[in-house]
């Protein structure tokens, strides 16, 4: 029962306060480019507008754009179940916190936003959705293999056991495969989460969107469900990162004390790590996106050394 | 005509049916191991017909025969289109003896019966690859396919006569005892040829020609059989010889044949996601799914030669799962692009969309099946990749700190690549294929295929789905064909460290996807009612919208062609095959000039023959 409690508290914790993280990046960004920026709650007002505006559907599309935001937003809250956020008991967590099972739910949810996006039959939305699927195809190894040199021993491959020995020994922080697999997985965080230099997610220029243009086309309800779910997104990547490498203060068992601590520790990483994305994107400028790919490889790249380190070590 | 077209479909699923039963028996270990049938044909040579009914064929006879089922029920909606070739009938008699061929080679118990059922089986797959022989494309189509098949089976024998050799017999119950005593370079030699014969059937890079020629080509419910069958008898025959006969493998077998499977795997999916028909998309595709399966059997091999038999029984009961799946899913693809051929005439992509509204029911199969396809939730792929990748994940921690442990991580970075470039072209065939506007006259026209066909697609589609439901069952099942020495206990290595991950993850796990999807449904419209729903055009920067101005297939695969351009060189056709057609061409012109056609050379040719003989014989 207090599994099952804690689980909910855990989806809606990761579904609440995922437009906040959006805020305080972007009010983040506003304050290093010297302007004043819109409040951290600006993500609210915009899910409220959205949400009580009417529907307006392309004449071209079916029941894919009917059906696949809910579908995303439901993928969304399944996947927020299935990765540690207060505590590494696997108890609570849907199909054991399986590394595998999170990222193909992931997959999933991509799956279901690129379909919406052709749907409408929007160029944009095919552009956008062509280049979203060649980052995935570069993007999807890396993070299999930055994790797996993270915790290749864990069995099975699940989040909590590739934590673990990050929560027990501090030092394993700054092993050389951890350190390469942290920087491979941040690259690849900024890059899924729709961040500069891949994407920029504050433009509506037609030739760089990438995850906008294949929103384009959504309205209202849809477009407030996509758009959260991204938000949602964007905080799982920033747990999975959390969870492997400084899982520090998590929780064992099922205490609600230790649970407590938990989630407020996880609250204030993540922060913490809106704070660094706000300051890479701030100082990095939108790559060329055939440049893309070289960043990606890079990040392939540095997963694969983790990799070896773990092999020749 | 058409009653005998029915009565011939029926019949053929009927047996297919009794195929199923009887596979489903022998994996229960229903029939002793002695062979049911032995009968001599000639005494003084070995022409005997022996057969047997093993645990391990029997896991490919329920393939076969689930396949064959829905193969006879859509044959019966997909004959209509020759009436003016009645019916189909000599279509139906193919597709008969096309599943008897396979089932034959599944249950074969000796050389003679093996070749036999292989011979039969490719020579009525190339009849019915040249059903259509009016299309010059489909005639070189076949050629090309009887030439490969036939290199192969050249391979096959020399295997087959190397383990003759050495054990003095041609059954394979003796194989089976003995072939592990055979010498070391010469069990090389067994497994080299072994391999490259099973390779070419498999379609395996860079043997692969055939397959995306001759797929296509054929009528698609014997598409989905050769592509969902017919090359996994390759998976089957090569795991007998490699895995069952020859135990105790050398390491670099398993390297080889895992190299082989995750290149072929990696560069079929590219192949896949560059296509324009949307059935040479999926030949590519089960190029890239038998590549998986060898890169899993490659992994079997190599724990075996290691000594793990329980990580390489893990590893080729997750491949056998996988092939499972596989069978299942192209067989509804292939289907799916048959109504869809069926109903516009067309299979190239950028003449098709729309299809979503025109072919309402056969969208939702096809876009079941991709989910499969692309190994996400709810196809039974999800659950054996999911079980594949565990396997290779174990292997990879299992030798951490050696070569192996390398190469099981290469295998890991081929699996996802060869993942996500599966979704890549799952994703550009629905996108592209069947969602926005129509854009050609044929795809605006498209009516919904006869009821049998879709009757077909929906069983197809439900089989794909339980594969997945319930995956300690299929495991089960699975472990118990495999030979006593590999079977392992699925709740030791899937379930076990972790009582939480249970036999339970997948209903789970669906179970909240559906609810939360529900929910985010239900609880906008309870507290804020429907939203009001506006119907306009899709945005053109304010121009008039024409179907021409969606994304079309080859713009959609641009980047990725662009990126991976280096590995999508025709490597094969360029440094493999012209050489070898340029040798036999120029051999050819030299003979050649004895063909002049003047009936006094041949007379001459012939007299000059019979002196030689003449002269020979005395």
């Amino acid at each position: 029962m207090r599994g099952t409690i804690i689980a909910a508290a855990q989806i809606l914790a990761i579904i609440l306060l995922s437009p906040l993280l959006q805020g305080v990046i972007r009010k983040t960004k506003a304050i290093m480019q010297g302007r004043q920026g819109s409040a951290i709650w600006q993500p609210y007002r915009d899910l409220r507008k959205h949400w009580v505006k009417n529907t307006v559907l392309s004449v071209s599309s079916s029941w894919i754009t009917s059906l696949g935001p809910y579908l995303v937003a439901g993928i969304m809250a399944c996947a927020a179940a299935t990765l540690p956020v207060a505590t590494f008991s696997s108890d609570i967590l849907v199909a054991g916190g399986s590394v595998f099972v999170l990222l193909y739910l992931l997959a999933g949810a991509r799956f279901s936003l690129v379909l919406i996006g052709l749907d409408s039959g929007s160029a944009f939305a095919g552009m956008g959705a062509s280049r979203d699927l060649l980052f995935a195809v570069m993007a999807e190894p890396t993070v299999f293999l930055a994790l797996l040199a993270a915790g290749l021993t864990a069995t099975p491959f699940a989040l909590p056991g590739i934590g673990l020995p990050s929560e027990l020994h501090l030092g394993l922080f700054f092993s050389p495969q951890r350190v390469l697999a942290m920087v491979a997985l941040f690259l690849i965080i900024l890059a899924e989460t729709g961040r500069l230099p891949v994407d920029n997610p504050d433009t509506h220029l037609e030739l760089t969107m990438i995850h906008e243009g294949m929103t384009l086309e959504l309205t209202g309800r849809h477009l407030a469900l996509v758009t959260w779910g991204a938000y949602i997104r964007q905080v799982l990547w920033f747990t999975i990162l959390i969870d492997v490498f400084f899982p520090w203060g998590i929780a064992l068992g099922t205490g609600v004390l230790g649970i407590a601590l938990g989630f407020l520790l996880w609250a204030v990483k993540c922060l913490l790590l809106a704070f660094i994305v706000a300051f890479t994107e701030s100082v990095s400028a939108k790559m060329r996106i055939f440049m893309v790919p070289r960043y990606l490889g890079f990040a392939l790249l540095l997963a694969a050394a983790a990799l070896l380190a773990d092999t020749v070590l | 005509m058409r009653a005998l077209h029915i009565l011939l479909s029926t019949l053929t699923g009927i047996i297919s049916l009794g195929i199923v039963a009887l596979g489903w028996l022998s994996v229960r270990h229903a029939f002793p191991a002695s062979p049911i049938l032995d009968h001599e044909i000639l005494s003084d040579v070995p022409v005997r017909v022996v057969v047997s009914l093993t645990p391990f064929g029997g896991l490919f006879l329920c393939m076969l025969g689930v396949v064959g089922v829905l193969a006879a029920v859509y044959g019966m909606g997909y004959g209509l289109q020759y009436e003016s070739r009645r019916y189909g009938v000599w279509l139906d008699v193919g597709l008969l003896g096309f599943v008897l061929s396979m089932a034959a080679v599944f249950v074969a118990a000796n050389v003679f019966t093996f070749i036999l059922a292989w011979e039969l089986m490719s020579i009525v797959s190339y009849m019915l690859v040249v059903y259509d022989y009016h299309d010059r494309e489909t005639v070189k189509s076949g050629l090309i396919y009887a030439s490969m098949t036939q290199l192969g089976a050249a391979f096959l024998l020399t295997a087959f006569f190397i383990l003759h050799a050495y054990t003095g017999s041609y059954e394979f119950a003796v194989f089976a005892k003995s072939a592990g005593a055979i010498p070391p370079v010469t069990r090389d030699l067994v497994f080299l040829s072994a391999f490259l014969g099973f390779a070419v059937k498999a379609g395996l890079m860079p043997l692969h020609i055939w397959l995306p020629r001759a797929h296509p080509a054929a009528p698609s419910h014997v598409s989905a059989l050769m592509s969902g069958v017919m090359i996994k008898t390759a998976l089957y025959g090569f795991l007998l010889v490699s895995v069952l006969w020859l135990r105790a493998p050398a390491l670099w077998w398993g390297v080889l044949v895992a190299g082989a499977g995750a290149a072929s795997a990696f560069l079929g999916a590219l192949h896949a996601g560059q296509e324009a028909s949307l059935k040479r998309i999926l030949a590519y595709s089960s190029i890239d799914n038998m590549g998986l399966l060898f890169l899993g059997t490659g992994m079997t091999l190599i724990e075996l030669a290691l000594g793990q038999p329980v990580l390489a029984g893990f590893a080729l009961a997750a491949t056998i799962y996988q092939a499972f799946n596989h069978a299942f899913f192209k067989s509804l693809l292939f289907q799916g692009a048959g109504a869809v051929l069926y109903a516009t005439h067309t299979a190239t992509l950028n003449r098709l969309g729309g299809l979503i509204k025109t072919l309402p029911w056969t969208s939702i199969f096809i876009v079941g099946g991709l989910l499969s396809f692309s190994a996400l939730p709810p196809g039974g792929g999800f659950v054996s990749e999911w079980m594949l990748f565990s396997a290779f994940a174990r292997i990879s921690a299992a030798h951490l700190h050696s070569a192996v442990g390398a190469v099981a991580m290469l295998a890991l970075l081929a699996f996802f690549a060869t993942g996500a470039l599966t979704v890549f072209s799952a994703l550009r065939v629905f996108g592209i294929g069947f969602l926005a506007d129509a854009r050609s006259e044929e795809a605006a026209k498209a009516r919904e295929t006869p009821i049998t066909m879709r009757i077909s697609l929906a069983a197809g589609l439900l089989v794909t789905i339980a594969t997945g439901v319930w995956p300690p069952a299929a495991v089960n099942f699975i472990d118990n064909g495999l030979p006593q020495s590999l079977q392992f206990h699925a709740w030791r290595l899937w379930y076990g460290y972790n009582p939480h991950f249970s036999m339970w993850s997948i209903p789970i796990l669906y179970t909240t996807v559906a609810a939360a999807t529900a929910l985010a449904g239900i609880l906008p419209r309870l507290y804020l009612g429907r939203s009001r729903v506006t119907r306009v055009q899709t945005w053109t920067c304010g121009g008039k919208r024409t179907p021409s101005m969606s994304y079309t297939a080859p713009g959609f695969s641009q980047p990725i062609r662009r990126v991976f351009h280096a590995a999508a060189i025709p490597f094969a056709i360029q440094y493999l095959y012209r050489p070898v057609w340029q040798l036999v061409f120029s051999t050819t012109t030299i003979f050649r000039r004895v063909q002049n056609g003047h009936v006094r050379a041949y007379l001459l040719y012939l007299f000059m023959t019979v002196l030689v003989l003449l002269v020979v014989a005395r």
